[in-house]
């Protein structure tokens, strides 16, 4: 029962990151894709990526902590790879969004405009 | 006991985090507004930097390397408490010391971007003696007025 509830807990965590990261990244994709929709739809696929990144890195923990040890150290451990999750895939979106940024910038018309 | 104990540790540490992050929000947005150029940049990197500090105090406060034993009572409970705890702190300055380095780099480059002027290299000195300046003559020599 406990690990689930700390599954719960990561998937709360998730939700509240992306609803911080929202606003401020998708005005950056919007700087950076120039059109909105193409903005829109990169905002979508950085959240899919943060959930399911999340939820990759929690169920590894979970599985490398073993479903037969202490219901604590379980749920510590789901909680753990939640937050090593989390913090992986926001780093990924961070480099990916600068990394696009740089390219644009780079672009002959960005200058142009 | 140990949980709790555990547990207590790790909402401070998260509170902790929490505080790291208010102390350093407000000033942190006004760097980044100066080295971002834009107002959306800047408020995704401080959005950005924001979560990593309160995830990364997550991360480090659910550290259970202390509690050797479950059952621990008094003097190795409080270790158990005290390693938490400094697993805590090292997360948070480490994350802090990586925002800083990387703060210094971007302001480094924005001021290379946007100095007003470049003092040129020091290169090789031109040649004593050119078109412009002849070489001195010795007295009695052709080019001399004796």
């Amino acid at each position: 029962m406990t690990p689930l509830l700390v599954a719960g807990v990561v998937v709360v965590g998730a939700a509240t990151v992306l609803r911080a990261l929202r606003t401020p990244l998708l005005a950056m994709l919007v700087e950076v894709c120039v059109v909105k929709h193409r903005a829109r739809f990169w905002w979508r696929v950085s959240a899919a990526e943060l959930v399911v990144g999340t939820a990759l890195c929690a169920s590894t923990s979970l599985a490398l902590t073993g479903l037969r040890a202490d219901p604590w150290l379980t749920a510590v451990a789901v909680l753990r790879g939640g937050c090593a999750g989390l913090l992986v895939s926001l780093l990924a979106i961070t480099v990916g969004t600068v990394a696009a940024g740089q390219a644009t910038a780079a672009t002959p018309w960005h200058d142009a405009e | 006991m140990v949980v709790a104990v555990f547990a207590g540790v790790a909402v401070a540490g998260l509170l902790a985090s929490f505080g790291v992050e208010r102390l350093l929000h407000a000033h942190l947005q006004r760097v980044l507004t100066d080295i971002c150029e834009t107002d959306a940049r800047s408020g995704f990197f401080v959005a950005v930097s924001a979560l990593t500090i309160v995830l990364s105090g997550a991360l480090a406060s659910t550290a259970t390397t202390g509690y050797a034993d479950p059952n621990a009572v008094g003097f190795d409970l409080l270790n158990g408490a005290l390693t938490q705890t400094r697993i805590v702190m090292v997360g948070l300055l480490g994350v802090v010391l990586v925002v800083a380095f990387l703060l210094i780099g971007a302001i480094r480059r924005f001021e290379d971007r946007h100095r007003p002027f470049s003092v040129p290299p020091p290169g090789p000195m031109p040649p004593q003696h050119s078109q412009y300046s002849p070489a001195p003559t010795a007295p009695g020599h052709a080019g001399s007025t004796q």
